[in-house]
């Protein structure tokens, strides 16, 4: 019954209806594409970092990833690999050599992580090849190829085909040196890769090193939906003495990013709810008191005031529910559509670039995050009808009836 | 007349009044305590990566910056020197002397920065002196070193060992010495943890073989939004052929434009969080012209020109409006103030994470006095824009109607 008549009252005042609905709609459509474009920056950062740097999983021998001494190696590297490669969830790996070391040109110096890589996997895992601006991968020079983030070679003043020298220990623990052609320049958006890396072949680097075909590190990609910490404890279970990572572990940088967007995002939620609620408590308190005779009326003629209560809360979820999924949909169409073709902050990109963004943005929204700004908005609507109801009851029926 | 009349009619619906402009104290409010956060985290970043480190102002000698290496450095010149420090607004100088070597220490090598520093000064502009977490802070003339922890880590080097480091000096000069360990530095930035040496700076010219010169000099300014005027005076006061002063904008142009690119999020929600707000605003006034169609219906029909009708309702909107802005203002410094001294801080989880990477975890506020009037303006430019609505209301409105109730 009460919710016949709070139905009827939505109908009575259509103007009236409209903003609130509108407001909701409003309220819900901002909420999401709000955070889907805040979620834009962290997912472009976390694919960016995943993609070209850390991958989903990486493996090595439990000392290394401490002090990056090369005599941490890992055993039975093929077991491994040919292990991995028959896992379903695992798309491709790859296995590298690594050293800590320094680069040097004619002109400058600078501490660098020496990479050694086997090409045509690399190319498959962390899609080097594609970040390449100028020159060819591992190729087009005479001497061992070495490829060269592009702020790196700037530092170093080099240009394709410059010579530059490694150095750094060997097994043994005396300092080697090997000079390298600059193959490629990379144009990467991380600052690792950007500054602090050379990749370099894995055989070269290996008999520089003088420890045959050992390896460090073992990466590999997951196909879409795989649950990455699950997949990195059941290798892990397989291979007991080395250490598998899942990204979650090997990135801690993206978790705090992860977490530090999330608390920024979520102060701002409740500040744009509070200005959703606090739109809803106006409108409504503005159409109760407008109704003041109406109501006095009501309780005059002995309709319990808590039922009075109910009818104005239940006329506001009325209200939020008509409104809920319009909004929705209108930010769904939107999130989608821009998810697509994308937003091109191209005009910062070299700050987007600095901190390891890629210059275009996809906004994009989990369901979870759906739920949440529904429910959230949900319960903004019914705490925003708690008080124009409470002051409409509230009302002495004789000065009601005795009008404005 | 046209303002008495409007100042009575607001006072006449004490509640509607009340309902009206709280929607526009309470949108200033929201809109000025959104943007106090955001531009409070920007001040946050700016202090933790200029304010710590590079200082707010350099002096290079004239092509140091784009090509940093040892032979880019400049002497000390204490006459020209003495001549900056007096600029006013100038707290102290920093003099540096930056270079990279290769630090060992047993059968372990790497790549660091060692940085040359005099002990006193480098404090009051770093703060170094706290980040001592084990050992001693370097003397004036000490012939030891500080290393950072991570550094100090890999090479499996600890206080009152002997670090050695090899490099190039000036014009080509070799670079090596041994240097005692005098303590170890705790850097919130993996960057800095990693990759630091310092020496005091007689010890870092001596293994350059630089003596007495610098690659930079850092000033400590008193406040910050001085920065340029500092900068002009400088300009003015030194050979610019032969030295080069740049700012923090042009010594960590990354800052600026996490800044700016933070900036570009921060205004969608901003812009988000006005729609909401007009939102609201717009329900009110929407609820202001329905109960009031009866009596602009009176209004008209006993010879009210409809213009002098919507001119009188522009003037309540407007009044209501600048009460409303006004009160707004009045209750977003109190509580900015206490929020720019109590910061919030961030729910425990993510705090721990936060502060690894040497950030505070807190929601900072900005009080800058930009923020309120930005916010005024805005709220009340659409308070303004919306009161379309009753006009148009009042344009389009067939008096019979409205009479009949």
């Amino acid at each position: 019954m009460l919710a016949i008549l709070a139905w009827r009252n939505v109908w009575r005042h259509k103007g009236r209806s409209a903003v609130v609905i509108g407001a909701m709609v409003v309220g819900i459509w901002s909420l999401t594409f709000g955070a889907a474009f805040m979620n834009s920056f962290l997912l472009s950062y976390i694919e960016t970092a995943i993609r070209h740097e850390v991958s989903n999983g990486q493996i090595h021998h439990p000392e290394f990833t401490k002090d990056f001494d090369i005599k941490f190696t890992i055993t039975e590297p093929e077991r491994i690999v040919d292990f991995l490669k028959k896992n379903e969830s695992i798309a491709h790996v790859t296995h590298r050599s690594i050293v800590n070391g320094m680069i040097a040109s004619t002109r400058q110096a600078t501490g660098v992580r020496i990479i050694g890589v086997e090409p045509a996997e690399e190319a498959r895992v962390t899609v080097l090849d594609s970040l390449i601006s100028e020159g060819s991968y591992f190729e087009g020079v005479s001497g061992h190829p070495v490829l060269l983030g592009r702020r790196l070679s700037e530092r170093l003043k080099v240009g394709l085909k410059s010579k530059v020298v490694l150095t750094f220990q060997d097994a043994e623990g005396n300092i080697t040196a090997g000079s390298f052609r600059v193959a490629a320049i990379l144009d990467a958006s991380s600052t690792t890769l950007d500054e602090g890396s050379a990749f370099v072949l894995r055989e070269d680097l290996n008999r520089l090193l003088g420890i045959g075909d050992a390896v460090h590190e073992i990466a590999y990609t997951t196909l879409p939906g795989t649950e990455d910490d699950r997949l990195a404890s059941e290798i892990q279970a397989a291979f007991p003495n080395e250490l598998v990572q899942s990204w979650h572990e090997l990135s801690p940088l993206l978790v705090f990013m992860e977490q530090w967007m999330g608390a920024v995002l979520q102060m701002l939620i409740v500040i744009i709810m509070l200005a959703l609620a606090f739109g809803i408590v106006n409108t409504m308190l503005m159409a109760v008191l407008e109704r003041v005779r109406e109501v006095g009326v009501m309780i005059a003629l002995g309709t319990r005031r808590s039922r009075v209560f109910m009818m104005i809360v239940i006329e506001t979820l009325f209200l939020s529910t008509a409104g809920g999924p319009v909004g929705l949909l209108a930010g769904y169409a939107t999130i989608s559509w821009l998810g697509k073709e994308g937003i091109d902050l191209s005009d910062y990109s070299e700050g987007l670039k600095s901190i390891g963004y890629e210059s275009v943005l996809y906004p994009q929204l989990f369901a979870s995050d759906y739920v949440t700004i529904v429910i959230g908005v949900l319960m903004t609507a019914i705490l925003a009808s708690l008080y124009p109801a409470w002051k409409a009851i509230r009302m002495q029926p004789v000065d009601a009836i005795r009008g404005v | 007349m046209y303002l008495t009349l409007a100042y009575r009619n607001i006072w006449r619906n004490r509640r509607r009044t009340l309902i009206t402009i709280l929607s526009i104290t309470f949108a200033v409010l929201l809109a000025c305590i959104m943007r106090s956060m955001q531009l409070g985290s920007y001040d946050r970043m700016i202090e933790n990566s200029v304010r710590f480190y590079t200082g707010y102002i350099q002096i290079h000698k004239k092509g140091y910056w784009d090509d940093k290496v040892i032979d880019n450095s400049m002497t000390m010149d204490m006459a020209m020197i003495q001549r900056i420090a007096s600029v006013p607004g100038i707290d102290t100088y920093v003099p540096r002397l930056e270079s990279f070597a290769l630090a060992s220490h047993g059968t372990q090598t790497k790549g660091a920065m060692v940085m040359g520093i005099d002990p006193h000064r480098e404090h009051a502009l770093t703060l170094l002196k706290d980040k001592v977490i084990d050992g001693q802070y370097l003397t004036t003339n000490d012939d030891g070193a500080l290393i950072g922890q991570g550094l100090a880590e890999y090479l499996k080097i600890g206080v009152g060992d002997t670090l050695v480091l090899l490099g190039q000096g000036y014009h080509g000069a070799g670079a090596a010495g041994l240097y005692p360990v005098r303590g170890i530095l705790r850097f919130p930035l993996p960057q800095q943890n990693d990759q630091l040496v310092y020496l005091s700076l007689p010890t870092a010219q001596w293994l350059y073989g630089a003596e007495n010169m610098v690659t930079a000099v850092a000033l400590l300014i008193d406040d910050p939004d001085h920065t340029e005027q500092i900068v002009g005076a400088i300009r003015s006061n030194i050979d610019m052929a032969k030295y080069e002063v740049m700012d923090w904008k042009e010594l960590v142009p990354e800052l600026v434009q996490n800044i700016e690119l933070d900036n570009v999020s921060g205004r969608i929600m901003l812009w988000v969080l006005y729609l909401v707000i007009g939102f609201g605003m717009f329900g009110t006034y929407l609820m202001m012209t329905a109960e009031r169609i009866y009596e602009f219906g009176v209004m008209i029909a006993v010879g009210m020109r409809r213009f002098r009708l919507q001119g009188l309702v522009f003037l309540e909107i407007l009044i209501m409006s600048v009460m409303g802005v006004l009160a707004g203002i009045c209750l977003s410094l109190p509580l900015l103030v206490y929020f720019h001294s109590n910061p919030i801080h961030f729910p425990d989880q993510v705090a721990e994470m936060v502060e690894r990477f040497g950030m505070e975890p807190v929601y900072a506020f900005s009080l800058d006095p930009v923020i309120f009037t930005n916010q005024a303006y805005a709220i009340f430019f659409m308070a303004i824009i919306l009161s379309g609505y009753p006009i148009w209301k009042i344009q389009r409105m067939k008096v019979v109607d409205s009479m009949r109730l």
